[in-house]
């Protein structure tokens, strides 16, 4: 009864058997016997049937790593870098249609729960680490998009911090432990509420989100008319994606509410696998531009949510087109004054319409009205628009079919290839996606890139050395 | 003269810095060097008598690849362990100049005993590297290529490659960062990863094009632009289309932002070529906290590469100071005809830049209504440039020849200037603080 099947392509099948250890008696001792079948993927598939993934002993990341015969962590990075390369070949390469404008509530729960130990030291602990990361990361990939926190405990909920999209805000209130200790019981009801009503003047053209993480088993609503289920059909109507990563296990009403809303809903089963739930909300949520009729089962089951929300969304999209300037950025010259506070400071923006000058943006510009916007804020999501397609692997053959092709070195970083004629076949790394050449060939430009290079372009560069000549 | 610097707190000086690895870009495009070699001749300056001394002086490719030797060569002495990549950007196309490839030449045939041998390997191989280059070129042009040589340079290749180079030598985000606990290091402005011994790097872009460059012109020869944009199939044509484009380089800066490495800018083409500044690359320097400086044409290129740009960045405020940076320009390109733009039209969905208000996105296909379009035309409409502001006001007294150059060229190439909206505080381009 694995509990994440029903979510994130990708996911279901490398968090069941990378990390939990199927070994009874966890800890140093366990080490050498799971490194003499290290590299075997898949092992994790005969676990023990009576033991649950959550039952397992916490592993921290480096546990798993384990160290070869020579001592190198090589094989270990290897196949880590597989990992990735096998969960990018997961992301379709068909065009997808991002909401790149985000308005999400980080709903945090802060029950007694959050006290467990389960997660070291605890939970609350744990959680709040990822927090800052993610909301830092958030803001990178989401530049114009913007968060709010709310937290429930006691059976209420409160708006920590309002809808913004300053990150250093979010960071500092978050590292302000006191004010956030957890204690009573939750409210899902009363969250959902808060969120309802704290994006309720936005428009729905913008994608509306919540990422609930919930630590508590159950939720304790208040009594009287409107119960949990009216809230839920109030955030179906409003558009309000709500993803919901579970602590303990599945609980019907969370699937139910992320199920409706067309969000995501996950069970952590350890430290690792809620990082990666809770880094899988970080990209703006997708839809496919023509959704695949029938792409077999398994693509089927991963695209599920996308066709989903496609469907719920409508046939045509909506969308507007927006009159944005880009302005000048003074330099810290001398002091003038700003439209926007009427103050004497230096540096500021002029708005490319009016010239009236602005302290920040992106922004209204205070005279003329224009949006103005700085190109590079846009530019950070044009990624999405221009992916960069994956290379392909290069097996012993077909490097030795073009010889007279492509030089040997990498057209990346110019690092030399390894000689084709010294490389064993029987030797050759079986492991999926993985070059036993060390090479990976760029369809478009025909140029070839090392293992380095192909992770780096695809995963920050997002440009091909090769195309962009 | 000016009063004399207070006597600086040398306690809080770095007392070691790591070493540094310092890669070049170096545009040989035929074409801009052949301007460079003869330029108009400057406009006067009367009012600055010690700048108008100063005559033109043409720059040709020799000439300057010997000035940009002393500077690799200043650069690889003034600390053991300091290295040098060169790449050249010619039409179209990258290559790395330098280091070779280890299975290439082990070194020059006859090492000359009065030469630090790294100087003269650097030497050697930078030399040949740009004759193989110009070989090249002059095959092309001898095949009949000559559409290919009124490319621009291919600089986002160079800075790709460039990049990719920095990551092997330098892996920041890669596989082993995955190891690493990540409730460990919640701290993101904790300088992660940088060990005493860790090379620090950073890119410098020696630019010699004229114009916006990079982008802009590329696609203009490009037919399969119309021909994608009227089949509605500019997803595709577009990707492959935007090479060397405003995205690439745009993908470029954000990957060094996070690699830390500080993209530096030297611009060639004085004002009197060039009335517009690269400003994609100037915008690349200011996000990356890079130099960006546009010479004025009238010599001196030794002393502003080695005052400007020979401190590692990790000196480069203090003990030393960065020359004051102008205004940058913001401005972005469409997608559909590669303009750039001052105001214009954004889809609401995926953000894609257009010039022009249109019924359905290119890139999303999401529709928009159509009877908003006459509005939006109308908001768009009557948009005069702002002139770039004159940020530089005249310093008080004519000593820093750097500085009034830079003044006087902006006043020459911006003429209606809004000064009172600039202000003091843009002191001389060298000063301890
Ligand atoms: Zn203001
Ligand atoms: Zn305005
Ligand atoms: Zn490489
Ligand atoms: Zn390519
Ligand atoms: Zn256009
Ligand atoms: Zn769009």
């Amino acid at each position: 009864m694995p509990l994440d099947l029903n979510y994130a392509p990708g996911a279901a099948d490398e968090a069941d058997d990378d990390f939990i250890d199927d070994d009874d008696l966890p800890g140093p001792s366990s080490r050498g016997k799971k490194g003499g079948a290290s590299g075997g993927k898949g092992g994790g598939k005969g676990k023990d049937p009576g033991r649950h993934a959550w039952e397992a002993e916490y592993k921290k990341s480096w546990d798993i790593v384990q160290e070869d015969e020579k001592g190198s962590l090589e094989s270990a990075v290897e196949s880590l870098l597989a990992r990735g390369r096998r969960k990018r070949a997961l992301m379709a390469d068909t065009p997808l249609r991002r909401s790149i404008i985000r308005h999400m509530f980080i709903i945090l729960d802060l029950s007694d729960s959050m006290m467990d130990k389960d997660y070291r030291p605890t939970r609350f602990e744990v959680i709040l680490g990822y927090l800052r990361t993610y909301v830092v990361e958030w803001f990178d990939q989401n530049p114009l998009g913007q968060i709010g926190i709310i937290i429930m405990r006691d059976r209420l909920s409160e708006v920590l911090v309002p809808m913004g999209g300053n990150p250093q805000e979010i960071l500092s209130v978050l590292s302000d432990k006191r004010k956030l200790e957890p204690s009573g019981e939750p409210s899902l009801q009363n969250g959902l509420m808060m969120a309802k009503g704290g994006m309720s003047h936005l428009p729905t053209t913008s994608s509306l989100e919540t990422l609930i993480i919930f630590s508590s088993i159950s939720t304790a609503d208040p009594d009287g008319p409107v119960t949990i289920h009216n809230v839920l059909q109030e955030m179906v109507d409003s558009k309000i994606r709500t993803n919901i990563l579970s602590l303990s296990g599945e609980i019907k009403i969370c699937k139910q509410i992320s199920e409706r809303t067309n969000g995501k809903f996950g069970v952590a089963l350890d430290q690792d696998h809620l990082k990666d739930l809770m880094w899988d909300t970080i990209p703006p949520p997708a839809t496919t531009i023509a959704p695949p009729i029938t792409v077999g089962v398994r693509n089927a089951l991963a695209g599920a949510g996308a066709g989903q929300r496609g469907g719920a969304v409508g046939k045509a999209p909506a969308g507007d087109l927006m009159v944005m300037g880009f302005p000048i950025q003074l330099p810290l010259g001398g002091e003038t004054l700003c439209a926007c506070h009427g103050l004497l400071k230096k540096g500021g923006y002029l708005c490319p319409r009016c010239g009236s000058k602005l302290c920040d943006v992106p922004t209204d510009c205070e005279v003329c009205g224009l949006m103005v916007v700085s190109s590079p804020h846009l530019a950070r999501s044009f990624w999405f628009l221009f992916p960069v397609a994956n290379y392909r692997v290069l097996a012993i053959e077909d490097v030795m079919d073009s010889i007279n092709g492509n030089g040997d070195t990498c057209f990346g970083c110019d690092v030399e290839f390894p000689d084709v004629s010294t490389i064993e076949e029987g030797v050759a790394q079986v492991e999926d996606g993985v070059s036993p050449t060390g090479r990976y060939r760029c369809a478009k430009c025909r140029n070839d890139f090392c293992a380095d290079c192909d992770l780096y372009i695809h995963d920050t560069l997002h440009t091909c050395p090769g195309c962009s000549q | 003269m000016a009063p004399p610097p207070p006597a600086p707190d040398l306690s809080s000086y770095p007392k070691t810095t790591p070493p540094s690895v310092l890669l070049v870009i170096i545009d040989i495009h035929p074409l801009s060097w052949s301007l460079l070699a003869s330029p108009p001749p400057l406009p006067s300056v009367p009012d600055q008598p010690a700048i108008d001394k100063a005559h033109a002086s043409p720059m040709t490719l020799p000439d300057f690849v010997t000035i940009l030797m002393v500077f690799l060569n200043a650069h690889l002495a003034s600390r053991w362990g300091n290295e040098v990549v060169v790449y050249g950007a010619s039409a179209g196309r990258a290559k790395l100049l330098y280091p070779p490839p280890s299975n290439a030449v082990a070194g020059p045939s006859k090492p000359r005993p009065n030469t630090y041998l790294p100087f003269q390997l650097l030497d050697s191989r930078i030399e040949q590297g740009l004759k193989e280059m110009a070989a090249e070129e002059q095959d092309r042009l001898a095949n009949g290529d000559v559409n290919s040589l009124n490319q621009p340079p291919a600089m986002v290749s160079a800075l790709t490659k460039a990049l990719c180079f920095i990551n092997r030598i330098n892996p920041h985000t890669s596989a082993s960062a995955a190891l690493v606990d990540p409730t460990a290091a919640p701290d993101p402005s904790a300088p992660s990863s940088t060990g005493p011994d860790r090379p620090e790097t950073r890119i410098l872009v020696i630019n010699a094009t004229p114009g916006e460059n990079v982008s802009t012109s590329s696609s203009s020869l490009d037919p399969s632009q119309t021909n994608g944009e009227v089949d509605g199939n500019v997803q595709k044509a577009s990707g492959g289309q935007m090479r060397g484009g405003y995205v690439g380089l745009m993908n470029c800066v954000f990957a060094a932002q996070k690699a830390k490495v500080p993209i530096d800018v030297l611009s060639l083409p004085p004002p009197s070529i060039d009335a517009s500044p690269p400003i994609f690359l100037q915008q690349a320097a200011h996000l990356t906290e890079g130099i960006y400086w546009q010479w004025n044409g009238r010599g001196g290129l030794l002393q502003y590469l080695h005052a400007l740009y020979l401190p590692p960045p990790s000196l480069r405020h203090h003990p030393f100071a960065v020359p004051p940076q102008d205004a940058v320009g913001f401005r972005a390109v469409c997608f559909c005809h590669h303009k750039t733009l001052d105001v214009g039209f954004v889809c609401s969905v995926c953000l894609s830049i257009f010039c022009e208000p249109r019924p359905v996105c290119l890139m999303c296909k999401t529709r928009f209504p159509i009877k908003s379009i006459p509005t939006l035309k109308s908001l768009a409409s009557y948009i005069e440039p702002i002139p770039v502001p004159d940020t530089v006001p005249p310093p008080p007294i004519p000593k820093n020849s750097k500085s009034q150059n830079n003044e006087n060229n902006k006043k020459d190439r911006n003429k209606s200037v809004v000064n009172g909206n600039s202000g003091g505080g843009r002191g001389e381009p060298i000063e301890i603080d």
